[in-house]
């Protein structure tokens, strides 16, 4: 399991900064999906932004005693569109790969919009193996713990 | 606040022992077939309950550990957690669980393509290659199941009569239950799954 040791060393980051071309020839005895490796070897949208601004939702989810931590966080307009996205991920591939597909997913959505993506959704693009469907259900959970983070900033 | 380690759990004979007072040996059996019960050793865990104290579950069991960490008495109805059940309580009930169900598995083969258990992970395979697994997520004392009907979901252990049950908290579902619901669809008949 490799691939989950190196990105241990790297809390929060995601790895291919760290490990550029062994990334594939690691995984490629998992095979694991062109568009799984793609969003590994090449995430978007990874980054931060200021969890204390009004206008931005941080939803962090999962463990590090789990072995996954999925950090993801929205830029919401007036209208209740979401703008940007980013995340920082600890785990696995797949929960990289989710998460970098989940921002994609969620960018230029309305709030409503966004709620409604569901694990499938990113399981199904990223081919997800059997034991790996649960990094799409947290990238879900991620989702909506950053839109209920923005709500309850609204509410203040 | 009193502060208990697991190992202060750990009687002399190696054995579960909350407060000292309750002994409780936790003997993993192997499984040699369907018919004996893999899980005999829960109801002896059981019955020296009833022997020692006046309590019949495991449950309310968790609630006397419990009652050690924090002050107050844990309903008996709750899911464990990391703060109640100590991890290696929580391997050998898996453990046991998940073997029961592979021999169950095993004895009752409709033609899966494979069945491998190992390490607190246990995979099988529909024919048409639909993979179930099903493993032990320790830290957070649950079983992670992913089905290719339903996809993953997560189950929380609760003792229900003195027996492990795996409950899933989003939709209340039981996992044995899930397991021969989405197993019985995908092979077209109905395949019960008895785990003792």
């Amino acid at each position: 399991m490799l691939p989950v040791l190196i990105s241990r060393t790297s809390m929060l980051t995601s790895m291919p900064n760290m490990v550029n071309g062994l990334t594939s020839a690691i995984l490629g005895s998992r095979s694991y999906s062109q568009d799984l490796l793609d969003h590994y070897e090449k995430p978007r949208n990874v980054g931060a932004m200021d969890k204390t601004a009004v206008d931005v939702g941080t939803g962090i989810v999962g463990a590090p005693a789990c072995g996954d931590v999925m950090k993801l966080q929205i830029k919401v307009d007036d209208e209740g569109r979401i703008t940007e996205a980013v995340f920082k991920t600890f785990g696995c591939g797949a929960a990289v790969a989710s998460s970098s597909y989940a921002t994609e997913l969620i960018k230029g959505k309305t709030m409503d919009e966004a709620a409604g993506i569901k694990n499938t959704d990113i399981s199904t693009h990223l081919s997800l193996p059997p034991v790996k469907l649960h990094c799409s259900m947290l990238a879900e959970d991620a989702i909506k713990a950053a839109l209920a983070d923005y709500k309850n900033k609204q509410k203040k | 606040m009193l502060s208990l380690k697991a190992s202060q759990f750990i009687g002399h004979n190696g054995a579960f022992q909350p407060f000292g007072r309750i002994i409780a040996a936790f003997q993993p059996v192997t499984c040699v077939d369907s018919a004996s019960s893999s899980l005999t050793h829960f109801g002896r865990f059981n019955s020296t309950f009833q022997h020692h104290t006046s309590l019949h579950t495991l449950s309310t069991g968790l609630s006397i550990f419990s009652r050690g960490l924090v002050t107050h008495t844990a309903p008996p109805d709750t899911a464990a957690t990391a703060e109640t059940l100590p991890e290696n309580v929580f391997t050998s009930i898996s453990e046991d669980w998940l073997d029961a169900l592979t021999c169950w598995l095993e004895d009752n083969d409709p033609g899966f393509e494979e069945i491998e258990y190992h390490d607190g992970v246990l995979t099988f395979k529909i024919p048409d290659g639909m993979t179930f697994v099903v493993n032990r997520q320790t830290p957070n004392r649950e079983l992670w199941l992913s089905s290719p009907v339903r996809g993953p979901s997560h189950f929380q252990l609760y003792s229900v009569d003195g027996r492990p049950e795996w409950i899933e908290s989003k939709t209340g579902s039981n996992l044995h239950a899930v397991l021969e619901e989405d197993v019985s669809k995908l092979l077209g008949v109905e395949y019960p799954i008895v785990i003792e």
